[in-house]
């Protein structure tokens, strides 16, 4: 009712503001609709409908001005601006017409922009063409492939004998399948029995399934824990159960327990050569500083270390007592110790004797596993050096002859002065104490031995003499305590240069020499040079070429020469200024002036040289630091233009091309050309319909499977689908043409074009389902149409 | 435009085989036929890992390059080197010979009678001597394929022949004292160091050349990659010499007397001098001054040798000694030495490793002396000459040693010596003349220039783990780089540079988070540890003040400083 009344009020309003105006144009003109709706209020008071007869007929538009000015409810005034001329629309309606550049230039704005999308399309095209390895323009096949070997992907029976064997052994009925509970044999066993045992029976199998896989799903769980606690554990669980069995072992089963303990010796040998839990480890290095502080880490350390003897020491079924204290006094004291031989022998000896008495049994054991060879005769390996022996003092025996232990004690510098005692025959102390004055090497390591000498040579600013690296190791030989003792000494007065260099020396292991024998000394097979040569030998009075020689001192000589190279290289800082230059200003005066351009060259020079020299650190190598400079001006200066660092350009050019270098395949594969064309071979710019054309009928496709199947979306599908019918119809067509005329646009990576063969099987499938449909559809829709 | 875009290695493994058959000629009814299988079907069984490993190059390039296009380009090139070394490894399959080798443990009993009564009459035709007691000790030369042989006699006899065939190119008293003898690039050239000069003859014996700026030659090595012939004179002359263009390219006073022992690195060019003060010292032909100096015996060198892969030098000297060398560090790694009064002399290696060794008119050999494990005190062959050995050689590509003595020439067989397998672009033991003519000029195209040789470069690849890029041209000069970089980014107006010119070498899996977690705490830890030392240096300092101070009255612990000045007497 408010809103009639609000109506109504508008209503009289609008004919007072009429009165108001003074426009008498009302009473002739009623609105119609106004009308009718005050009926209709009136009507509506008295409770009764009004039958309003509705005629029909062509609404006439009220053409009034006021009235339709009035229409709007807001604007309930007539003001001026409404009877004026809107500007806007006369603007409207009469533009200006453009000028004739401004024309051009939105002409050129539509081409340009229709033009860029064209080409933006061809963008993706192009970018392929250019990062393909290889365009060709022509069909005909090339080349040669030769595989080494093959493998067939899968066998598929073909012959009937295939087949029949397939049938009979390929499908074995006891795998399961994957997507199935159980397998085939067990669905039939189950059949075979009553109702309720096969009920239970499956129940059961079910079950034992389900506990395999379970088992499958918790091992792979585990072995992901990364928890070294649990592993700690784990490990110490497996060890006390290895121990364990092993004892058991030791009762039931002797081979295997052979078997176990070469594998134990095997361990040992390992941890001996490697030293893991010696304390050079990672872990070692990383725990030595909080070891003293926290009780944890020193307790792991000692674990280590434990762990270490647990593993180094010698079992007690193999060895003695004794070897193993021998091996505790070795380990102890670092692996330059030196045994002497007899008691090696000794102790290989004892060794023997032992396995002889206790483990009769175990030897049978291990020589019937082994094949019977250790029943011949030991193997006789000859090695001077005693640290290869202590190195080597395993489980293999080792003999060694007199004449090599002359050798060794000749080696000794301290024995030089008492070799004439050594009771040998007279012809090994000539050589032996021809050697000794023979190596400079020995000496200067005399001299290093006494302080004072060492001394004073520091003050003179000379070069060691490299001891260890030219001459006889002879400082290996002495005894280890001693030397380190007087390192200690050195090092404190021992600037730290050569502090380097010592320790680099002493990590350098000792080069350990061989003598050669003449084999035919050995057989004495009876040559009249050669008897007379044993008789020069044994000449006290003949002088060899060596000793003739020895007073050149060729070590101190290069070493001498050595550093004068060295200052030589040593680009000098000149003192450019004048003399007398800051003088006055007192001696406590320094000019801190900065660096000119030319000395921090030579600065920068000076410190490459340094680091090149670090390269090498032996003392009787001498490397030119000049020597990369004729290659350096042939060198590329910097990193070429695509590539941004070192390691890819040259990683670019690591592979050499030629044949000289790489087989032929290969070379044809690296030289492989950017472009094949074929000769008379007509090349024609792309056809923008064939490529495009391609790409679409992919995207519909993709569309197409990806739509769900609703009613409408099929039908719209069919539309679409006989669209590509009609460009797959095209494309085949094309295809045909080109293998045909070799005219044929391909620029689809061979990927693209077997998903896409791919699909079409897929298309040609569904097509053909739904053509099926398709037609009964139409006949459908011929029915109804006829309905 | 028919445009098929091969996208070759990013294709999968999986591909067909093509065989494409000449149809023939005669029009026979008969066709091949293969089991066709489908093409998916086919699979190649994948190359062992270790095999790959072996004949990869290098490390792949990592990182991207500044553009897309450009990385999508470098990657499709990685992925060409990976199946180019997946093809090498699968051509192995094509070397199928083996080398011999003598079984047993005495095989230094086995002598060149046995053999040649046990081997076959090819074999039997290698094993010869020649007795040419007129013309005193012989120096000899193989060329590179090892089918032809050069000897040339002290006093001036000189013969180049095919030693295989027995075949004789000529014969020729040079009537001078003759120093050594090589080949040049072919057989159809030889050099002969005489009294005064170098000669150049052909393989008719015509003198071709004289070539007086080569005085007093000791020593001749020819550089096949490089046409240098390098001689090294009696006044300490070292001079390289095109023979392609016949110019001198560099001569070097050497000043370090008589120059008798000379050889060469074949993977480097380098040429090696022994000298009497026990040095051996490397020459490049680029500077004026050594490139390396080593110092290898205490007493002055008898012989210098060079294996084949470059890496490894063995040296005999007065001391009685043979050493082992690793040049690619410079250390030692075996020694040996020579007991009795014998001393060892001529050394050279083969193509497989067995080193021989010359002591007075022996002959030793030994397998394996660049294994620092392997430690052999006996040789592994023997063989006594008449005369005094003079001069050794392998036989490239064959089971020889030529030794030339007092009284000729002699050749023996050593079961494993040579290279079974030979590379026929390389050196084709049965190359024809014509393929001789076009090698000839196969390797003219491709002279590589003196500038080129260095100290780490490498110039001939045997073997693909030899390839170094150490040195080589391909390599980036860093150390310019690096300043040219510097300097640049000086410049305030310029954009800096930003290439890392000492690469940070980053093991696998460095950038995971995890592992960038891991760094993190491990520099943590170095803080840490760094504190806790620097608390124990303090508190140890602490401790030794107060252990010095003890002893001082007025300083002693919990006393002030300021008690020194109370009075005593209260």
């Amino acid at each position: 009712m408010a809103s009639t009344d609000e109506e109504e009020g508008m209503m009289l309003q609008s004919s007072s503001d009429g009165i108001n105006n003074g426009v008498d144009i009302e009473d002739d003109f009623v609105d119609d609709a106004a009308h009718e709706k005050l009926l209709n209020s009136l009507f509506a008071m008295d409770g009764k409908k009004r039958n309003k007869n509705n005629v029909r007929g062509i609404s006439t538009p009220s053409n009034n001005l006021d009235l339709m000015v009035h229409a709007k409810k807001d604007e309930s005034k007539i003001k001026a601006q409404d009877l004026k001329l809107k500007a806007r629309d006369v603007a409207d309606s009469l533009k200006k017409p453009l000028s004739e550049m401004e024309t051009e230039q939105r002409k050129r704005q539509i081409t340009r922009e229709t033009v860029q999308t064209e080409m933006t399309t061809w963008e993706p095209v192009v970018q392929e063409i250019r990062s393909a390895p290889q365009l060709v323009f022509s069909n005909r096949p090339r080349g040669i492939e030769m595989r080494e070997a093959m493998r067939p992907k899968g066998f598929t029976p073909r012959t009937p004998l295939e087949k029949e064997l397939f049938a009979a052994l390929g499908q074995s009925e006891d795998v399961l399948c994957p997507n199935k509970d159980l397998t085939k044999a067990e669905e039939k066993a189950l059949k075979a029995m009553s109702v309720k045992e096969a009920m239970a029976r499956r129940a059961e199998l079910l079950k034992h399934h389900e506990l395999l896989s379970r088992a499958q799903i918790r091992a792979k769980r585990v072995k992901k824990i990364k928890s070294k606690r649990y592993r700690k554990i784990l490990r110490k669980e497996r060890e006390a159960s290895d121990r364990k069995e092993l004892e058991k072992l030791r009762q039931t089963d002797p081979e295997a327990l052979v078997e176990r303990l070469e594998q134990l010796e095997k361990d040992r040998m390992e941890e001996r050569l490697t030293l893991k839990h010696r304390g050079g480890g990672k872990f070692a290095r990383l725990h030595k500083a909080y070891s003293k502080f926290d009780d944890k880490t020193r307790e792991a350390m000692q674990d280590m270390l434990q762990k270490s003897r647990e593993l180094t020491k010698k079992t007690a079924t193999v060895s003695s007592s004794e070897d193993e204290d021998e091996e505790a006094v070795m380990v102890q004291e670092g692996d330059k110790k030196v045994i002497s031989d007899d008691e090696n022998d000794s102790e290989d000896k004892a060794n023997k004797a032992s396995l002889k008495i206790s483990q009769s049994q175990m030897l049978k054991a291990m020589n019937k596993k082994a094949g019977g060879w250790l029943d011949g005769p030991s193997s006789t390996f000859v090695y001077v050096n005693s640290e290869s022996k202590a190195a080597e003092n395993g489980p293999d025996t080792e003999v060694t002859s007199d004449q090599q232990q002359q050798q060794e004690a000749s080696d000794e510098p301290m024995a030089t002065a008492a070799a004439a005692n050594i009771p040998s025959p007279p012809k090994e102390t000539e050589t032996t104490s021809q050697e000794a004055h023979s190596n400079n090497i020995s000496t200067s390591v005399s001299i290093d031995c006494s302080p004072a000498k060492a001394n004073e040579r520091k003050r003179k600013q000379e070069p060691l003499p490299p001891e260890g690296a030219v001459g006889e190791s002879a400082d290996n030989s002495v005894p280890k305590k001693r030397k380190r003792k007087r390192n200690k000494k050195k090092d404190s007065n021992m600037p730290s240069k050569e502090k380097k260099e010592e320790e680099a020396r002493r990590k350098e292991t000792p080069v350990v020499e061989v003598t050669l024998e003449t084999p035919a000394e050995d057989e004495g097979n009876g040559d009249g040079e050669h008897d007379e040569g044993s008789e020069d030998a044994d000449d006290p009075l003949k002088v060899t070429m060596e000793e003739l020689f020895q007073d050149e001192d060729v070590v101190e000589e290069f070493a001498r020469e050595k550093a004068a190279a060295e200052e030589k290289a040593r680009p000098k800082i000149e003192d450019t200024r004048l003399p007398g230059w800051g003088s006055w200003a007192g001696p406590d005066y320094k000019v801190q002036k900065p660096l000119t351009k030319k000395q921090k060259r030579a600065e920068a020079k000076a410190q490459y040289l340094a680091k090149q020299q670090q390269k090498v650190k032996q003392p009787h190598v001498w490397l030119n630091p000049n020597r990369d400079d004729a290659i350096r001006k042939l060198q590329p200066k910097g990193v070429p233009f695509p590539y941004t660092s070192v390691q890819q350009y040259e990683a670019s050019l690591r592979q050499p091309v030629s044949r000289g270098f790489v087989r032929e395949t290969a070379f044809k594969l690296l030289t492989k050309p950017e472009v094949v064309t074929k000769l008379g071979h007509i090349i024609k710019p792309l056809d923008k319909e064939d490529v495009f054309k391609k790409k679409i009928d992919s995207e519909d496709v993709q569309v197409d499977n990806s739509k769900p199947v609703g009613k409408r979306s099929r039908q719209e599908g069919y539309a679409n689908k006989s669209k590509v019918k009609q460009g797959l119809k095209q494309s085949n067509s094309t295809t045909k043409s080109s293998k045909l005329v070799n005219q044929k646009v391909a620029i689809t990576t061979k990927k693209r074009r077997r998903r896409r063969r791919k699909k079409k099987k897929k298309k040609k499938k569904k097509k053909k389902k739904k053509k099926k449909k398709k037609k009964t559809r139409l006949e459908q829709g011929e029915e109804d149409q006829e309905e | 435009m028919a445009a098929n875009i091969d996208n070759g290695p990013r294709q999968k493994q999986k591909s067909n085989i093509r065989y494409f058959f000449p149809k023939d000629p005669d029009k026979s009814r008969a066709k091949f036929s293969f089991p066709r299988r489908s093409k998916d079907s086919i699979e190649e069984a994948p190359v062992a890992k270790e095999k790959l490993k072996k004949w990869r190059t290098g490390e792949a390039s990592k990182g991207r390059a500044r553009t897309k296009f450009h990385s999508e380009k470098i990657k499709a090139r990685e992925e060409v080197l990976e199946k180019v070394a997946e093809k090498s490894a699968r051509a192995e399959l094509l070397c199928t010979e083996e080398t011999g080798a003598l079984e047993g443990e005495r095989t230094y009993q086995i002598t060149q009678n046995d053999i040649r009564a046990s081997a076959d009459e090819a074999t039997q035709q290698k094993i010869f001597d020649l007795r040419l007691n007129q013309f005193g000790p012989y120096r000899l030369d193989y060329t590179r394929n090892g089918r032809h042989l050069l000897i040339g006699g002290a006093k001036g006899h000189v013969a180049a022949f095919d030693w295989q065939t027995k075949g004789l190119h000529c014969e020729i008293n040079v009537m001078e004292t003759v120093t050594d003898v090589k080949w040049l690039h072919q057989e159809t050239m030889f050099a002969v160091a005489q009294r005064k000069n170098v000669f150049i003859y052909d393989n008719q014996g015509i003198e071709l050349h004289c070539l007086k700026h080569l005085d007093s030659a000791v020593r001749l090595e020819f550089l096949p990659y490089h046409f240098l012939l390098v001689s090294s004179s009696a006044k300490g002359y070292l001079s390289y010499l095109d023979v392609s263009i016949g110019k001198e390219v560099s001569g070097i006073c050497t000043k370090q007397g008589r120059l008798d022992i000379m050889t060469v690195n074949s993977q480097s060019a380098i040429v090696h001098l022994g000298h009497p003060n026990g040095t051996v010292s490397l020459w490049t032909p680029n500077m004026k001054e050594p490139a390396a100096k080593i110092l290898c015996h205490a007493s002055g060198l008898r012989d210098v040798a060079v294996d084949i892969s470059g890496n490894y030098m063995a040296t005999t000297s007065l001391d009685r000694r043979l050493k082992i060398f690793d040049l690619r560090t410079y250390k030692e790694l075996s020694r040996f030495q020579y007991n009795k009064r014998y001393c060892p002399g001529v050394l050279d290696f083969s193509q497989k490793g067995i080193l021989a060794v010359s002591r007075e008119n022996v002959v030793e050999l030994y397998k394996d002396m660049t294994n620092q494990a392997y430690k052999p005190e006996k040789p592994y062959l023997y063989h006594r000459c008449d005369k005094l050995v003079q001069d050794i050689m392998f036989c490239p590509y064959e089971d020889v040693l030529g030794i030339g003595h007092g009284w000729g020439f002699s050749s023996i067989v050593i079961p494993g010596a040579g290279e079974p397998n030979f590379d026929a672009l390389e050196a084709n033991p049965y190359q024809s003349k014509s393929q001789r003519k076009q090698t000839e000029v196969r390797m003219l195209l491709d002279k590589v220039q003196p500038e080129t040789i260095t100290l780490e470069g490498s110039v001939v690849q045997v073997q693909p783990e030899t390839i170094t890029l150490e040195g080589s041209v391909v390599q980036v000069d860093l150390k310019t780089a690096a300043q040219q970089q510097e300097e640049r980014n000086k410049n305030k107006f310029l954009k800096p540079c930003k290439i890392d010119f000492t690469p940070r070498h980053k093991k696998k899996g460095g950038d995971k988070a995890s592992k960038v977690m891991q760094r993190k705490k491990g520099v943590q830890e170095e803080h840490m540890r760094s504190a806790v030392r620097t608390i124990v240096r303090t508190k140890q300092e602490a401790g030794r003040q107060r252990q010095r101070n003890k002893s001082r009255p007025g300083l002693a612990e919990g006393v002030s400083a300021l008690e020194r000045l109370k009075k005593k007497s209260a």
